[in-house]
């Protein structure tokens, strides 16, 4: 993935992603401190993205949660990536807090549904939105009940880390 | 929107510039990074421009660069950073700090995000670029689009306020408000804490992109500062419009 990739990510998905984070933190300079570090350790990285692994987006959502997993362990937002490129998190203002607010107000569980890995995304939305049954999406889907109570329950608990529940 | 998103997206564009230009190779991906910082800021963001606490007033320097003449047309790819679009130099002039600089206009067609909602709309992007930033290794820029919330230069036939900083790393040493006025505006005016005061006369922009264009060069940190316009009875124009940090305090 090029920078510009990279760049073109941070323009799409920046501010709901700002809303995410600061949906689960509570906190708009902590939520500050992971987005910026989220983006750098993506520019960092960008190299190692695989497509075949999932979309773009997935991928910039799974390095926000191990930041946020991070954060968890150690008490306080990693700047590894942000000091490996000089990268200084711009200070927040009154109108930022504000703006962080109001991101995390907007964020809702069928945005973030976009965000999960294809298989989850369509086993959550069968069941749960089109309220199909567990053997029937495992017979349309080619693979096992099981499986797919798997990617339903994995997908819905990535989903409430995103709006801020506990797994 | 608030300058936040857009002060993080040119850090970012920074850095990814010095990680490219380390192997002395600048692929397309530069004039992508750059138009993005541009248009970060096409919903009205004030962007932080330049880096480094030089102090040196570049402008004042013999041999220093000079801005391009009102009416000159920049090429698209050419000029540094490449132009994405054909510009036409609107303003110029030399700030003490920042040094010479130029306000440019383009074309953009507009765009949308992935689930289609407008990001900017199809018209004109209006751009400052501080042509040699002290304390920098490349020029800076600030700029903004065509709007949905009508902040656009396209939905500026009256007032516009925009602002970059140079020297931005802390703590910034000169900011940028920058803008477009009506035609009969005879000043622009940024008052601040009941005694500062600056005053500028807009310049008139090129027979072929006609306007009114100023930059007011002012310290960072103003209390409570307000821009507007004065026409030529000294009546002001319009309620004025606040300033942003770091123009203002936070």
């Amino acid at each position: 993935m090029s920078s510009a990739e990279i760049e073109e990510l941070y323009r799409l998905h920046a501010r709901r992603m700002a809303g995410y984070l600061m949906r689960v933190t509570r906190d708009a300079e902590l939520a500050a401190d992971l987005t910026a570090e989220t983006f750098a350790a993506a520019l960092v990285s960008r190299e190692r993205y695989r497509a075949e692994l999932g979309s773009p987006t997935t991928w910039l959502y799974g390095i926000a949660a191990n930041k946020l997993r991070d954060w968890r362990r150690r008490g306080y937002a990693e700047d590894r990536a942000r000091r490996r490129l000089g990268v200084e998190r711009p200070a927040l203002s009154a109108e930022d807090v504000a703006e962080f607010s109001r991101l995390a107000d907007e964020v809702t569980v069928v945005a973030l549904l976009d965000e999960l890995p294809e298989e989850q995304r369509s086993a959550v939305r069968a069941r749960l939105v089109d309220d199909r049954a567990y053997g029937e999406i495992a017979v349309a889907e080619g693979v096992s009940e099981a499986a797919v109570r798997q990617r339903v329950s994995r997908g819905l608990s990535s989903l409430r880390q995103r709006i801020g529940g506990e797994r | 929107m608030t300058d936040f998103f857009g002060a993080l997206e040119l850090e970012l564009h920074e850095a990814a510039e010095r990680r490219l230009r380390r192997p002395v190779r600048l692929g397309p991906g530069l004039g992508a990074l750059a138009v993005l910082a541009l248009l970060a800021s096409a919903v009205g963001v004030a962007l932080a421009i330049g880096r480094g606490g030089g102090e040196g007033a570049t402008g004042q320097l013999t041999g220093a660069p000079k801005p391009d003449p009102v009416g000159t047309v920049i090429a698209k790819g050419e000029g540094e950073p490449p132009r994405r679009a054909r510009s036409l130099v609107v303003a110029s002039g030399r700030a003490p700090i920042s040094g010479p600089w130029q306000i440019e206009v383009s074309r953009t067609k507009g765009a949308r995000d992935t689930d289609g909602r407008v990001l900017w709309h199809k018209g004109y992007c209006g751009t400052l670029h501080i042509i040699d930033p002290p304390g920098s290794r490349h020029g800076g820029f600030s700029g903004f689009c065509g709007s949905p919330r009508n902040l656009g230069f396209r939905k500026t036939p009256g007032f516009s306020r925009h602002q970059g900083l140079t020297a931005s790393k802390p703590p910034p040493k000169e900011v940028l408000v920058w803008g477009r006025v009506p035609d009969r505006a005879e000043k622009v005016v940024i008052t601040a804490g009941g005694r500062t005061r600056y005053e500028v006369v807009p310049t008139d922009g090129p027979k072929t992109f006609p306007g009114r264009y100023y930059v007011v060069p002012v310290k960072p940190g103003l209390r409570k500062p307000r821009i507007n316009w004065l026409d030529a009875e000294g009546r002001p124009g319009s309620r004025g419009i606040r300033l942003l940090p770091p123009a203002s305090r936070r």
